[in-house]
C-alpha cells in the first residue's frame, strides 16, 4: 500500500511504461487486453489513465487530457462548459461513457467535463477514431471511457485529498473503499468551489461572474454471488452551480445550476468460454438557467431522463475466435421550457468478432443496426486489424459512423427541426506503433468524410418555404454541411535516467485539417497544430513534472477572417511524500499553471487565467 | 513623392558631396521634415516645422499670412481654427537665402465626410467594429474605434447616432454607450448607468433619448432613458410598452416604434419631449420594424407582421402617419409578405422583402408590384437610401465578414461592393 503512495503522480506514468515494456514481447497481451473496449479495438490507438494519475491530477480532467493526448477542448473558461473534440470533429462527436453507459446529454449531445469529478473514477480510457459499434451513437471522432473498478481482494482504504489554490479555489475529496471476498463497497464525496475571479489579461475587466461550486457523491457496491455471478451497482450524483463568465466586451449576470444523476445495475455471469452481461441504467440531467442571478424567479429549465437496457453475450469459440453480440434498448425523455415533453425510443442489435489469426495478426469485424421511432439510422460496420512485425505493430481501422440529432436539434420550441437526419461519416486510419525498451513511438494518419452535419444557421427564404421554424433569419438546425477531416498524430515516449534518477520524456503532436467541403475553409475552433510535451521524474521522495502545451491559432469565423491566437502554456508540478506516522504517508504537492503568465483564450474574447497556483495534500490509509 | 522633393534631393546630394562645416554655402533645403504636398492636422493638434538645411544659417523668418510669427530654426504650428494655412519659411546667410512654403490644412478629423458602417460583431465572444469609407468609397478604414482608442468598442453595436460633433455608439450587449468625436473617433465619454439592453438613441432639445428593452425576461420594464446630451447626466426614464426600438424625431415629438423585443407589439409611442411623457400610442400593424420621415415631414412605419411559425401569422403593412395629428392617414397591406428595412430618400421610399428591394414614391396610392433591385445579399441586414444611392449590407452566414453593396437606385447599377466587418447592420453619413 505505502509503496503506492510513494510513487504518487507521475511515477505511475513510469510504471505504465515499464510494465508495457515487459508485455511488449507478446503481441497477444498488447493487443488483447482484458476489457471489452480494448479487446475489440486492436487497430485503434488507445490511451489509458489509471487511478493514481486521476487522483493526483491537480488540474481539471480537461487539462489532463489536453496535456497528454491529441484531444483539444472547447473551454469557455475555468469551470465553464468544456467539451472534448477529436481530430477536428465536434464536441458532440465525442462519445463519453460512464461504466459503459453513454452519458452525453440527450439535450445538447455533449458531455461537460467540468461537471465530472476526476476523483470519482478509477480509470479513464481514450480511444481515438470512430467505429462506435459497441458504444452506440456519437463516436464519430472518438470516445472517452470513465470506469469504476471493483475487486474482491479483501482490502480496505481511505483516501483523502484536499487542495487550495489561486482565486480562492478549494477542493476536498474523500473516498472509502472496502472489499471482502464476497462484497465490495465504495463511497466517495467531493466538493470544489472557487471565486474564480481572475483578471482578464491586461484589461480592466475581471472574471467577475465566474464563481462556482460543485458537489459529488459516488458509490459502488459489488456482490460476488458465486464464482460465476457478480452483481454490482454504481451511483454518481453531481450538483453544481456556476456563474456564467463575462467576456471582454459583454458583461454577464447569469448563472447555471446543473444536477446529474446516474445509476447503473450490472449483472455479470461468466462460465467457461461464455460471458453474459446485463446492464440497466437510469440517467437524469437537469439544468436551470438564470438570465440574471439577482432575479431568482426568472429562470428556464430543461431536463432529460434516459433509461437504458444493455445485454451482451460474449462467447469464445476457440482460442482464436471470440464473438460478442448485444442488444441495446433505450428510452429517452426530454422536457423543459424550450422543449415540450418529448421522447424517443430506440433499440439496436450488434455483433463483434475478434479473430486472432496468428500471434502476429489480429482483426475485428463489427456490425450494428439501430431502429428508432424518430429517425432512420444507416447500417453500421467497422473493421480493424493489427499486425506485428519486429518491434513494430501496424494498425488500421475503417468504419461507418453516425450521430443522432439531439433533442434540442429536433424539438427546441419552434426552432427545432424534427426532420433532421442523423449525421454520418466514413473514416479510415492507418497507424504504426513502435515499442522497445520502454521507448514508445506511434504515428497515425486518419481520414474522415462526414455528411449531413447539423449546424444551426439563419433561415434563408428557401428554408422558410421548406418549413423551417422561426421565419427568415431565425437560427434553426439543418443538415447542411459536409466536412472532410484528415491529419497526422505522432507520439513519442522515452524513459531515461541521469545519475540513476529516472526521467520520462513524452510528446504528442497533431496536425488536423477539418474543412467545410463547400467553403473550403477550416472549421471553427479547430487548431491545425497542437502539441504537448511532458518531462517527469522522481528523486527520492520527490516527484515532479514540467509540461508544455501548444495550441495553434484557430479560426472563429467561417471565412477564416478572424481567429484566436496560438499559445504555449507551461506548467510545473512537484510532489513530496512526508514521513508521516505508522502507515500514513501524506503526499503534498504544488502545481504552478501558466508559469509565464501567457495571455490566452480558447474561445474568442474569453480570457483564461494567468499564472496560478495550487497546493494539494493527499492521504491514503 | 513630388518632383520638387526629388529635385531637392538631387541638389542636396550635389551639395553634400562638397559640404564642409566651416564653409558657409548658399542655403539650400535638404529636407523639409514633412512628406507630401501638405500637412493635415486635426483641430487642436500641433506640429513642429523643422527644415534641415545644408549650411549654417544666420537668420530665419517664419511668416503666416504677412505676419512674422517666429525667427528660430523651427516653428511650432498650433491649429486652433479650421482652414488651410500657408507658412512661409525664409532662411538666409551671407551667401544668399532660401524659402519654403508649408501648406497646412486644419480639418475636423480624418473621418469627416464619407460613410460609417457599423458592424455589430459576434454575440458574446467578440467585438463590434466601425468602418469608415471615403465619399468616393475608394478609401476604406477598418475598425476605426479600435484604431483610435486601442480598445474594442464593445459587444453588439446596435446603432449609432450622429449629433453635433459627436457620435453615440449604442452597445446593446455591453450595456453602454460610447461617446466619440465623430470626426476623430476618439473616445470622449461612456454612459454605462441606467441602460439595460439599449437599442437606439435620438436627440431633441439637448436631451439624449435611448430606447431600452430592460430585462428581456420581463415584458413590463421597457423604457426610454433620458440624459443631458452635454453633461451625459441621467435625468429620468419614461416607461413605455414592450419592445421599444427605432426612434424618429419630428419637432418636439419623439416617435418610438415597438417592434416587441423577443415578443411582438404593434404600437408607436408618441412622446412629448417638453413634458417627457407618453402623449399617445398609435396602433399600427404587427411588429413595426422600421420607421423613416419623408420630405413632407410625414412619418412612415413599416411592419413585418408576426412570423408564421408562431401559429398566429399576420402579414406586413406600411403606414403613413400625419405628424401634425398623429393619426394613420394611409395603410398599405402586404399579402403573404414579411417586409423590412424601410428607408426614405427625400420622397422616394424603399423597403425589402427577403433580398429584394421595392421602390415607391411617397405620393403613391398603391404598393409597387415589381422588384426594383434584386440585391446580391445572402442575408440582407440593413438598407439605407441617400442622395440617389442605396446602401445594402449583407450579413452572409452571420459568422463571417459581411458585404456592403452600393447601388445607384435610378440606374439600378451596382456602384461598389465592399467587404465589411462581421454583421454590418447600419450605414451612416458623416457630413
Amino acid at each position: 500500500m505505502n509503496k503506492f503512495i510513494i510513487i504518487a503522480f507521475i511515477i505511475l506514468t513510469l510504471n505504465s511504461v515499464f510494465s508495457q515494456d515487459k508485455k511488449v514481447e507478446e503481441l497477444e497481451e498488447v493487443i488483447l487486453p482484458s476489457s471489452k473496449l480494448t479487446r475489440y479495438s486492436v487497430g485503434f490507438k488507445i490511451t489509458k489513465f489509471n487511478d493514481s494519475i486521476l487522483k493526483s491530477n491537480h488540474q481539471s480532467l480537461s487539462a489532463l487530457l489536453q496535456n497528454e493526448v491529441a484531444i483539444y477542448f472547447k473551454s469557455y473558461g475555468v469551470a465553464m462548459l468544456s467539451s472534448p473534440s477529436f481530430r477536428g470533429t465536434g464536441a458532440s462527436h465525442t462519445a463519453v461513457l460512464w461504466n459503459g453507459i453513454p452519458m452525453n446529454s440527450t439535450l445538447n449531445g455533449q458531455t461537460d467535463f467540468n461537471l465530472i469529478n476526476s476523483v470519482s473514477i478509477d480509470e479513464m480510457t481514450v480511444r481515438a477514431g470512430g467505429g462506435s459499434i459497441l458504444f452506440g451513437s456519437g463516436a464519430i471522432g472518438g470516445s472517452i471511457h470513465l470506469k469504476n473498478k471493483i475487486d474482491f481482494k479483501g482490502q480496505q482504504s481511505h483516501h483523502f485529498l484536499s487542495s487550495y489554490g489561486s482565486y480562492a479555489t478549494y477542493k476536498v475529496n474523500y473516498r472509502f473503499k472496502s472489499s471482502t471476498k464476497k462484497m465490495f463497497t465504495q463511497i466517495g464525496f467531493g466538493r470544489m468551489s472557487s471565486e474564480n475571479d481572475y483578471k482578464y489579461w491586461d484589461t480592466d475587466t475581471y472574471n467577475n461572474n465566474g464563481d462556482f461550486f460543485n458537489n459529488n457523491l459516488n458509490a459502488v457496491l459489488g456482490f460476488k454471488l458465486s464464482e460465476a455471478h457478480v452483481v454490482s451497482l454504481y451511483l454518481d450524483a453531481t450538483q453544481s452551480e456556476r456563474g456564467l463568465s463575462n467576456t471582454i466586451t459583454a458583461p454577464s449576470a447569469s448563472k447555471q445550476d446543473d444536477e446529474n444523476f446516474k445509476l447503473l445495475l450490472e449483472w455479470k455471469y461468466r462460465k467457461n468460454s461464455m460471458t453474459s452481461m446485463l446492464k440497466l441504467a437510469y440517467l437524469y440531467d437537469q439544468f436551470t438557467y438564470y438570465a440574471k442571478r439577482s432575479s431568482p424567479n426568472l429562470f428556464s429549465v430543461g431536463d432529460s431522463k434516459n433509461s437504458l437496457l444493455k445485454y451482451q453475450l460474449e462467447y469464445s469459440l476457440n482460442t482464436a475466435l471470440r464473438l460478442l453480440s448485444g442488444i441495446d434498448v433505450s428510452f429517452n425523455q426530454g422536457d423543459g421550457d424550450s422543449l415540450e415533453a418529448v421522447h424517443r425510443s430506440s433499440y439496436s442489435v450488434y455483433s463483434l468478432l475478434n479473430h486472432r489469426v496468428s500471434h502476429r495478426f489480429h482483426y475485428d469485424v463489427s456490425v450494428r443496426k439501430e431502429f428508432s421511432n424518430t429517425y432512420k439510422i444507416p447500417f453500421l460496420f467497422g473493421i480493424d486489424a493489427a499486425y506485428k512485425y519486429g518491434d513494430f505493430i501496424y494498425k488500421m481501422n475503417a468504419s461507418r459512423n453516425y450521430r443522432v440529432p439531439t433533442f434540442n436539434d429536433l424539438y427546441w420550441a419552434v426552432l427545432g427541426n424534427p426532420t433532421l437526419k442523423p449525421e454520418s461519416s466514413y473514416q479510415g486510419e492507418i497507424g504504426i506503433a513502435f515499442n522497445k525498451k520502454g521507448i514508445e513511438a506511434s504515428a497515425n494518419t486518419f481520414y474522415i468524410a462526414s455528411k449531413d452535419l447539423i449546424k444551426w444557421s439563419p433561415n434563408s427564404t428557401d428554408d422558410v418555404l421548406n418549413g423551417a421554424g422561426g421565419g427568415l433569419g431565425a437560427w434553426t438546425p439543418k443538415n447542411i454541411y459536409k466536412a472532410v477531416n484528415y491529419g497526422l498524430e505522432l507520439g513519442l515516449k522515452i524513459p531515461f535516467s541521469i545519475l540513476n534518477v529516472p526521467f520520462v520524456s513524452q510528446a504528442n503532436y497533431s496536425y488536423t485539417i477539418a474543412e467545410d467541403v463547400a467553403k473550403k475553409k477550416q472549421l471553427l475552433y479547430v487548431p491545425k497544430i497542437k502539441w504537448n510535451y511532458k518531462l517527469s521524474t522522481q528523486y527520492q521522495k520527490f516527484t515532479g513534472f514540467y509540461q508544455v502545451l501548444y495550441r495553434g491559432k484557430s479560426y472563429t469565423t467561417s471565412d477564416n477572417s478572424y481567429f484566436v491566437a496560438n499559445y504555449t502554456l507551461h506548467n510545473l508540478g512537484i510532489n513530496y511524500t512526508l514521513k508521516g506516522f505508522k502507515k500514513v504517508r501524506p503526499v503534498i504537492g504544488l502545481q504552478v499553471n501558466n508559469i509565464y503568465n501567457k495571455q490566452y483564450a480558447v474561445i474568442s474574447y474569453r480570457p483564461m487565467p494567468g499564472t496560478n497556483y495550487q497546493l494539494q495534500i493527499q492521504i491514503k490509509i | 513623392m513630388n518632383i520638387k522633393t526629388i529635385l531637392i534631393a538631387c541638389i542636396t546630394c550635389v551639395f553634400l558631396s562638397c559640404t564642409d562645416d566651416d564653409v558657409i554655402l548658399v542655403p539650400q533645403i535638404q529636407s523639409t521634415g514633412v512628406e507630401g504636398d501638405f500637412i493635415e492636422l486635426t483641430i487642436g493638434e500641433s506640429i513642429t516645422l523643422s527644415p534641415v538645411l545644408n549650411t549654417k544659417v544666420v537668420s530665419y523668418s517664419w511668416l503666416v499670412g504677412e505676419v512674422e510669427v517666429a525667427t528660430g530654426a523651427t516653428y511650432l504650428f498650433e491649429s486652433s481654427n479650421l482652414g488651410t494655412y500657408k507658412v512661409l519659411m525664409n532662411a538666409s546667410n551671407s551667401m544668399g537665402e532660401v524659402s519654403y512654403e508649408y501648406i497646412i490644412k486644419v480639418i475636423k478629423g480624418k473621418y469627416l465626410g464619407g460613410i460609417i458602417v457599423t458592424n455589430e460583431g459576434p454575440f458574446q465572444n467578440g467585438s463590434a467594429s466601425v468602418m469608415h469609407l471615403s465619399d468616393d468609397l475608394s478609401v476604406v478604414t477598418d475598425a476605426i474605434y479600435k484604431k483610435e482608442n486601442g480598445l474594442d468598442v464593445g459587444n453588439i453595436l446596435q446603432s449609432l447616432l450622429l449629433h453635433g460633433d459627436q457620435a453615440f455608439l449604442v452597445l446593446n450587449n455591453s450595456q453602454k454607450i460610447e461617446v466619440v468625436n465623430r470626426y476623430t473617433f476618439i473616445n470622449e465619454n461612456t454612459i454605462s448607468e441606467h441602460l439595460i439592453n439599449p437599442r437606439y438613441a435620438a436627440v431633441i432639445n439637448d436631451k439624449l433619448y435611448v430606447s431600452n428593452w430592460g430585462d428581456t425576461g420581463v415584458d413590463t420594464d421597457d423604457y426610454i432613458a433620458v440624459f443631458d446630451v452635454e453633461t451625459l447626466d441621467y435625468e429620468m426614464s419614461i416607461s413605455v410598452v414592450l419592445g421599444p426600438e427605432n426612434m424618429e424625431v419630428i419637432g418636439n415629438t419623439l416617435y418610438v416604434a415597438h417592434q416587441g423585443a423577443y415578443g411582438y407589439n404593434n404600437k408607436i409611442s408618441v412622446i412629448n419631449t417638453l413634458t417627457n411623457t407618453v402623449a399617445s400610442e398609435i396602433t399600427v400593424g404587427d411588429v413595426p420594424n422600421s420607421m423613416a420621415v419623408d420630405s413632407e415631414g410625414d412619418l412612415w412605419v413599416l411592419c413585418g407582421g408576426i412570423p408564421s411559425w408562431t401559429g398566429n401569422e399576420t402579414f406586413g403593412s406600411l403606414h403613413k402617419i400625419n405628424a401634425a395629428t398623429n393619426v394613420v392617414s394611409t395603410t398599405f397591406n402586404m399579402e403573404n409578405a414579411h417586409p423590412g428595412y424601410l428607408t426614405i430618400d427625400g420622397g422616394t421610399i424603399f423597403y425589402a422583402k427577403g433580398a429584394n428591394v421595392y421602390m415607391m414614391m411617397n405620393t403613391a396610392t398603391e404598393l409597387p408590384t415589381n422588384v426594383h433591385i434584386e440585391t446580391e445579399a445572402a442575408s440582407l441586414y440593413s438598407l439605407t437610401a441617400n442622395s440617389g444611392h442605396l446602401f445594402a449590407t449583407d450579413a452572409k452566414d452571420y459568422a463571417s465578414k459581411g458585404t456592403l453593396f452600393v447601388y445607384d437606385y435610378l440606374t439600378k447599377e451596382t456602384v461598389s461592393t465592399i467587404t465589411t466587418g462581421i454583421l454590418p447592420n447600419g450605414v451612416y453619413f458623416n457630413n
